[in-house]
């Protein structure tokens, strides 16, 4: 059953696929939070409404977000190539992963700011506080629970993408499954990438409920 | 001192329609007042409380505040302004993710005091509210009436002149609601602070309130001392607002009566026998059918029906001297009775 699967080759790949979630996971939360600050506050409702800015910027998010990931990972080639100067392995593949991770996250955290009750913002207001600080002070710091449930969504997200990644050559666990798996029948490699990445999620997922618990404790 | 200005706030509506909130409303408030604004729900005092501190910019007038008019200041001026008025509200609006002391010193670390201060001025404010040894609590650990005392402490932390409550009482149980009332006279007390109320809660004018202005329909229809809109209220709404709830007249009120008035009296009259002298020396009787004796922010004052019995002109001289004693009287001949004393002579 486990034959001719080279263990040194499966765990690199792990690595590599945990390189890519890692700095894919942090770009798009670094891009993302930004977007998701700007959905909430340009938002009718929101501390700086701005009807156009909100529209174009909702448009956007939405373009990215409905373009299937492996279409966007075929046609961000020339994109891919320019930043990073070339398209094949694990630095090229986490380029399409942020660009398809971070306006998911940008609405993951709208809503998660979404959910801080307006009555803290305007106490904050009464008090003084510029716009500025309640970002900081109240809207980060009420939300960052969700906002952190938010970024274990989006790692898990990325598990999957980072190996379809594979089909373009990224590299990874996707890579290998696709290399041994399908191209030389060995469906055993397959199963085994499989199982590792169904590990992953599910550390990941725990470590993020942890995390998350961690700092929602406390709240009633 | 509050000057509110001629202030009108109106909403645009997306089909264009306007509806008005509040509508030329000028108020005084004077420093180390308590001010009751009080009205059924929807009648603008919310708004117009939000407008001194500028959460509601007012669509006309003008808001000064300690002789600043509020309305012309900049961005960075208003938040300044705003650390000197403190603000409660009915649902608390703590931060959730900050601990007691953390809450607190919210408004301190706006104003950039060090840290080794922030943490002196949290615990003096702690006990000013009766919570020292709760700094590392999280606002879901504490009651309802905890977390209006951890509000009330950060809203006065950065020492404001003005304490601004938004129905701060009207989530609370009785009791609770007494201890928070009585907590808020003590600091009007003790700091001079001027605060200004809005409430739909009848007790909560009675206890704590020097003044007070009845708001219906975004307009004040009445406003006055408490005890003088609460004898003389001349606007319906402040008639149901302040109607004190009496128990009905029994139906047997005694035909014999020769009047039957309503009269209040408060202050010094209280605790005087008077009824009774009166009676004595003008040689009447009295029979006392129904009553309430209360305070009103810590004057007693009291409301009762008495029938009077004896020759007209004794009962009408005996009247007169309740009068000139101090009572005064509200009504003659109480109405709901009336229809039970012709039924009797229909029946005889």
């Amino acid at each position: 059953m486990l034959n001719g699967i080279v263990w040194p080759d499966i765990w690199q790949a792990t690595g590599s696929t945990i390189y890519m979630i890692v700095i894919s996971t942090l770009l798009s939360v670094v891009i993302g939070l930004p977007i998701g600050i700007l959905l909430y506050m340009t938002a009718a409702s929101g501390l700086r409404p701005n009807r156009i800015v909100y529209q174009v910027t909702s448009v956007v998010v939405n373009i990215v977000r409905s373009v299937p990931f492996i279409i966007l990972l075929i046609a961000l080639i020339p994109f891919t190539e320019w930043i990073v100067g070339t398209s094949i392995g694990i630095n090229a593949a986490i380029v399409p992963l942020v660009i398809s991770a971070a306006p998911f996250f940008a609405r993951v955290a709208e809503t998660a700011l979404r959910e801080v009750h307006p009555g803290v913002i305007e106490a904050a207001q009464s008090m003084g506080a510029n716009v500025m600080t309640i970002v900081w002070r109240v809207l980060l710091r009420e939300s960052w629970p969700s906002i952190l449930a938010g970024v274990t969504l989006t790692a898990v997200a990325l598990v999957g993408n980072s190996a379809m990644s594979g089909v373009i050559g990224g590299g990874g666990l996707g890579d290998l499954a696709v290399r041994y798996g399908y191209e030389r029948f060995q469906t055993n490699v397959m199963i085994v990438t499989t199982i590792v990445l169904i590990i992953l999620v599910q550390i990941l997922q725990m470590t993020g409920d942890r995390v998350v618990h961690h700092f929602a404790k406390r709240r009633g | 001192m509050i000057i509110l200005d001629n202030i009108s706030k109106t909403y645009r509506q997306s089909r264009g329609d306007e509806t008005t909130a509040v509508r030329n409303v000028s108020l005084r408030i004077d420093t180390g007042e308590v001010f009751g604004l009080i009205g059924y729900s929807g009648a603008g005092k919310s708004t117009l409380l939000r407008c001194i501190n500028l959460l509601e910019r007012p669509s006309a007038g003008s808001v000064i505040v300690d002789g600043v008019d509020l309305t012309r200041l900049s961005k960075r001026e208003l938040n300044q302004k705003r650390r000197k008025i403190g603000m409660i509200f009915q649902h608390f609006h703590l931060l959730s993710s900050a601990t007691v002391a953390e809450n607190i010193a919210f408004p301190l670390r706006l104003a950039k005091m060090p840290a080794a201060q922030v943490r002196a001025r949290v615990a003096e404010m702690l006990q000013l509210v009766g919570l020292t040894g709760y700094e590392r609590q999280y606002p879901s650990q504490l009651s309802g009436g905890q977390k209006q005392r951890v509000a009330i402490a950060r809203a006065l932390a950065a020492e404001p002149s003005v304490l601004l409550c938004d129905e701060a009482t009207s989530a609370l149980d009785p009791e609770t609601t007494k201890s928070i009332l009585s907590l808020l006279k003590d600091i009007n007390h003790q700091l001079g602070l001027t605060i200004v109320m809005v409430t739909h809660q009848m007790e909560v004018v009675r206890d704590i309130c020097d003044r007070v202005a009845v708001m219906t329909e975004g307009a004040i229809v009445e406003s006055g001392r408490v005890l003088d809109v609460l004898l003389k209220p001349s606007h319906d709404v402040t008639k149901r607002l302040f109607q004190i709830h009496q128990a009905p007249l029994s139906p047997t009120v005694p035909s014999a009566a020769t009047r039957v008035v309503e009269i209040a009296f408060t202050g010094a009259t209280a605790h005087d026998p008077i009824l009774a002298e009166v009676a004595q020396s003008t040689g009447c009787t009295f029979s006392i059918l129904r009553g309430t004796i209360d305070t009103v922010k810590d004057v007693p004052f009291g409301q009762l029906t008495v029938a009077w019995f004896g020759e007209k002109t004794v009962v009408d001289a005996a009247i007169q001297r309740l009068e000139q004693a101090g009572f005064i009287l509200l009504k003659e001949q109480i109405t709901d009775i009336l229809p039970q004393a012709t039924e009797v002579t229909v029946s005889c």
